[in-house]
Parts: structure tokens; sequence; C-alpha cells
């Protein structure tokens, strides 16, 4: 890519008041594409986000959307058969172009990420001493046993676990689903990073669980200005803790804004029906029924050429078939985002 | 309570479920599960009961016992039929089979509940097939082509396989299914929790629809409590295999009185709110592996006394038609 040096000189846009020196993440123009049998499969089209220090980006989308898919690319976590263009800049280094141990020392220091289903993300034959002693060894081969554990404990007590040293002498199998999750986290915040990524992390657990996790990232946001990237399918739930959101569909970037415009007054009709498919709280049955989105979820392997939602779009016309349309400008007087639609704002 | 027992297509008395925990390489012999702990539901003609409760709060065991997948260890359940009543456990081959047919199951994931072998045809009519009261297989297929229809897909698509529908059109299968005998009763047990977003909506109408079309009952269970609140009646809040609350969806929408209920309900994520700090984590949750005794929120509750501890709070009645089990409620 001949744009490396772009991250510094584009004006970027006011970001709620964070200038693109503090970026943490930058992502411009991001493709990832998977070979398979039967033709590519475009997962990301084209999608920009950044992140600034303290920051919490939401990122929205339905299964198959590309959002878990933009976080890896970000991280460079993905196979060696994805092919990714794009400019990924993590606090000014370009992650595409790093060697991977230049981009190991990056992982965890700078950023880290935790996943759904936090059982799946531990050893189960190690206890969470030895975890969290492999994961401080990585940055510091040097700690002592008592180093290590002093400092798991310090990270356990962070995250609210009772009876932290006890605790680590457990194993994975001994602990409940939320209670891993805050593990997780301990974990990744052991080298202390600067980003933390979290795809779906309270999707397999209770709402209870889930509400206690993203009370916990909130509060770990403010003590640490600790930068988030939160991925969910829960507009709701992303509505909590996200001060900016992306709406992702069919690997684009339908509509993106600050999170209390994008959620009250949606510009993408895509946004408007997710919004008004699900029962809004306090909505029943015998009252109204919901507007529920016609047809299904695109498939990845064929890609349309206009607008991804318009097959399913109540508002749609020839000309949002004929070509994607343009990330544009919100221009109400009080609006601020970017959407893609040649409607914006029209309610069906 | 004599209007509610003509009400009832299913009533739940004092239902009891212990699993014997044996399976396993470390565990020990004679260990046992509480699952269900004495819990009593009515389901009533044409309402939807919704059941709300965290993992291993005894839901899904409340359902499958509920349709006698496997034996429960003590209480009773109890059919309504044209005037009759009818104890299934004790029922008759007769009985138990015109029960089946009756109040079907509609399972979560929809790509494991249909055989991948067989084509639509035969999944919607297997079942049916071998029964003496086969009407022979061309009522058969008129009848699979009618159920189609009424869950919105095509009667042409019966030739095809599972694999060839998507998730939401699998579900639609899953219900025709279900409808193709006539039921009285749907047992629900988080249809729409597979589904992504856009898709749970068409589901949930169609439910709706085929609720008002059929005149069916429907037990609804759903992790998602929005989803719950706007799709049932009543709500039953369970908790450690016990029922803490029962009430009308609004009012225990509006209200929860049970501190169980109350953390339940506040955890929702609700459009146009902040994430509050909570910085509590969960507090010691219900042990299925130790014989209950008092309350099981104990060890999570704010309220929680010595009573709470030795005494199990009855469900008693606050209000018409709210019930709530706590000592200090009411």
């Amino acid at each position: 890519m001949a744009d490396i040096t772009e991250g510094a000189s584009t004006p970027v846009a006011p970001e709620a008041s964070v200038t693109s020196a503090q970026m943490i993440l930058k992502v411009q123009g991001l493709t990832v594409n998977f070979p398979s049998g039967n033709g590519a499969i475009q997962a990301v089209r084209g999608v920009d986000f950044a992140v600034g220090r303290g920051e919490c980006l939401g990122i929205v989308g339905e299964s198959g959307s590309g959002k878990s898919v933009s976080a890896l690319a970000a991280l460079g976590l993905l196979g060696r058969d994805a092919q990714v263009s794009g400019n990924i800049m993590l606090k000014g280094n370009d992650v595409r172009r790093l060697a991977p141990e230049q981009l190991r020392s990056l992982r965890g220091t700078v950023a880290s990420m935790i996943f759904q289903e936090p059982s799946r993300s531990f050893d189960p034959i190690y206890s969470i001493g030895k975890t969290f002693q492999e994961t401080l060894r990585v940055k510091s081969p040097s700690l002592s046993p008592t180093e290590c554990r002093d400092t798991a404990v310090r990270l356990l007590t962070e995250v609210h676990i009772p009876r932290a040293e006890e605790r680590l002498r457990g194993f994975p199998h001994q602990f409940s689903g939320g209670m891993l999750q805050r593990i997780m986290i301990a974990l990744a915040l052991a080298n202390d990073p600067e980003l933390l990524i979290a795809d779906e992390p309270t999707t397999a657990l209770d709402v209870t669980i889930q509400a206690e996790i993203v009370g916990l990232l909130e509060e770990l946001r403010k003590r640490r200005r600790l930068s988030l990237v939160f991925i969910s399918h829960n507009l709701a739930l992303v509505g909590q803790i996200a001060d900016r959101i992306i709406v992702m569909y069919a690997g684009l970037a339908l509509e993106e804004g600050p999170a209390g415009i994008v959620l009250s007054q949606p510009r993408s009709p895509y946004t408007r029906a997710l919004l008004d498919a699900l029962p809004s709280w306090g909505s029943h049955y015998r009252v109204e029924k919901l507007r529920s989105i016609v047809g299904s979820v695109p498939d990845p392997t064929r890609r349309e050429p206009g607008c991804p939602f318009a097959p399913r779009c109540l508002l749609a016309v020839e000309g949002c078939r004929a070509a994607v349309p343009p990330l544009s400008e919100n221009e109400e007087p009080d609006g601020q985002g970017k959407y893609r639609c040649i409607f914006p704002g029209v309610k069906t | 309570m004599s209007a509610q027992a003509t009400d009832a297509v299913i009533r739940v008395s004092e239902l009891t479920k212990v699993y014997k925990l044996e399976a396993g390489l470390f565990a020990s012999a004679s260990r046992w599960v509480w699952a269900l702990n004495g819990v009593s539901i009515d389901i009533r003609k044409g309402e939807t009961y919704g059941l709300v409760g965290e993992s291993g709060s005894g839901k899904t065991t409340l359902a499958k016992a509920l349709v006698q997948l496997f034996p429960h260890t003590s209480g009773s359940i109890e059919y309504f039929q044209d005037g009759e009543k009818w104890e299934i456990s004790k029922a008759n081959l007769r009985q138990l089979r015109k029960f089946r047919s009756e109040v079907k199951y509609v399972f979560q994931d929809p790509s494991s509940a249909l055989d991948p072998r067989m084509d639509v045809l035969r999944i919607l009519t297997v079942g049916m097939r071998y029964a003496e009261s086969s009407p022979g297989s061309a009522a058969l297929a008129d009848r699979a082509r009618e159920v189609m229809e009424a869950v919105g897909l095509r009667s042409d698509d019966l030739q095809r396989r599972p694999s060839e529908f998507s998730g939401g059109q699998r579900q639609r299968i899953s219900l025709a299914r279900a409808l193709f005998s006539h039921p009285r009763a749907l047992i629900c047990d988080e249809v729409v929790s597979a589904l992504d977003v856009s898709i749970q909506g068409q589901i949930l109408n169609l439910l709706v629809d085929l609720k008002r079309q059929f005149d069916l009952s429907i037990l609804f269970i759903a992790h998602d409590l929005t989803v719950v609140s706007y799709m049932a009646d009543r709500i039953g809040v369970l908790y450690g295999g016990s029922l803490m609350e029962e009430a009308v969806a609004s009012e225990i929408g509006q209200s929860p009185l049970h501190p169980y209920s109350q953390l339940l309900y506040s955890a929702i994520p609700r459009l146009g709110t902040r994430a509050p700090h909570r910085r509590q984590a969960a507090g010691s949750p219900f042990n299925p592996t130790q014989p209950p005794l008092g309350c099981p929120f104990v060890g999570r509750c704010l309220l929680e006394q010595d009573i709470c501890r030795t005494a199990k709070p009855l469900l008693k009645e606050v209000a018409p038609g709210h019930r709530v089990a706590c000592h200090f409620v009411g």
C-alpha cells in the first residue's frame, strides 16, 4: 500500500474531542477476503474506524457482518489465508508491515483481546495461577513465582474476584462463566495495554452477569483510561457503554456516529429496522406487532453491486441496487456521524 | 381459584426433579442435583406463560419434564382435556399419545433439531406415518402443505432438505412440525436465541399469529427478558429450581417485588441508558448439589436474615394474581 503516511496528514473529522494524535487504533479502507471454493468470501469491504484514548467504540452487526473479522485484522490475528488490505495503525505502528515478532510485542502491551465463551479461552490443565505466570513471563521472563503471584492477586482484585490468592490455585472448570470472563479481563490487562477489544464478551452469560461485566469494563475504562472496542449483536447492550457506534452489514459500515444519535435518530434504514425489529422494553404483543425485517442475511460469497440492505429495505428503489451509496456526512443541524443511504432518516 | 381451574390446560403442582450425578471420571457415587424443587404453575387456555431465570434455574428441566421427556421425581402434571383431568405420569398409553400430539416441544437450535438426511415432507410426517391413527400418506402430504403455508413457507419446499434453508426458515420448519398434529399447547424453549437479530422479529410475529389462529397456549422460555416481556401474558421467575415470583408480565416488568426479580430486571440493557457501576460480584450462587434448605437466593440477597437459611419462603399471593416467595415481601 502506498498510503502509509496518511494517518498523520489527513484531517480527521471531529471525533468527540479526540484528535488523531491520541488515536490508539486507526483503521482505514480495511478489506478482508477469504479464498473459498465458490468464489472469495468478501468478509470486510472497506471499513474505517478509529479509537482514541479512553474512548469506547461499539461495533454492531449480525452474524457475517464482518465485525469480528475487522477486529481480528486490526491486531493482525487473521490466518495466512486471509487477504487483508487497507491501512491499520496501532499506536503509530503499521500492523500490516510489522514482522511477526514485532507484532507479538504489541499484543498484550498495546492492545489485548477477549472473546465470547471465556471457558474456551483457557487451557483446562493449567491452574489460574499458572496461566497468569505464563502470560506475565511473556513480557518479563525473569519474574519470580512470588512476583507473578503478587501481580496476579493485584489484577484479580482489580476485577473484583474475592479471595484472589486462594483462587489462583483453582482450575478453569471450577469457575462460573462470569468469573472466568473477569479472570480473562485480568489476564488481558496483565501487561497494561492501552486498548482492549472485547468480541461479544457477554454473549454466553446470564443477563445479571452481563451487567456486571459491562459495569466492570466501564469502570476499567475510567480508572485506567483504557480504550475499548466493544463488539456485539445487541444494540441496547452496546448503547450501555459505547461513545461511538459503527453499524455493520455485509462487510460494510452502513452507519456510524455518536452512540446516542445512532440509537435515537438513526439515518440508515438498516439501523432503524434493527431497532424496530426487536421488542422495546414495555411493549407487548397484544398492543403492537413487531416491525420485522423481511428476507435473510446476505450470502458473503455472493456480493451484489448495490446497497447490501436493498433487498430487504422498504425504501429501496432502482438506484439502490446499482451502486453502494457513499458514506455521507450527517448534515442535520444537530447531527453528527456518517451513513450510507440515499434516503437518510426517512421513516418507513 | 375455581375459575382458574377451568382455565388451565396444564397444571404443574409441586414438581420436583432430582438428577443423579454419577457420570464422569471424577464424580463420586450418589451425588445429586436438585434441579427443580417444588414448582407449581398453571398454563391457561390461550395464554403465553413466560419462564425466566438464569442458566441452571430449571427452566428447561421444567419444560422437558412437562412433556415427559424424562420422569419427574415427585409432584404432578395434570392435563385438562374436554372436561377431563389426566395425571400424566399415571396416564395410559392412549392418553399419553393424545397428550403428546397435543402438547408439542419446539427446540432452541433448529439445525440440530431437524434430521439433515430427511426432506421436509418426511420431517413433518415421520411421526404420524407409523401411528395407528395415520390417515394415509396422501392426507399427510395435504396436511404438510397446510402447515408449511401456515408458517410462511412454500409447499414446494417440501422436497428440500434442512441444509437448503436459512436458520430462520429452519425454525419455521420446526414450528410446522409442531403444528402438524393440531396441538393445543407449544413448549417453546429459547426458540429465537440461535437466530440473528433481524430474523428474531419474524419468528416472534409468526408465533403470535399462530397462537391467535389456532388458539394455542404457549410456555415461552427465553433468556432475553425484553423478548419474554413482549411475548408473555404472565411470567414466572425461577431461581435454583424454585418459583420466586409470578405475575402478569407488565406488572412484574414495572415493579418486580422479589429481590431476585429486582436484580434480574435491573440488569436488562435498555436503550437510552448507560451502564451503571456495578462493582459487586454475584455473591455465592445457589448450589444445586446441596439439598435445598431455606431460600435458594440467600447467598446473593441483600435482605438476607437467619430465617432465610432455615425456612424456605412459601409462594404467597401479595396482590390478585401476583405471587412472591420471600419472607420480607407481602
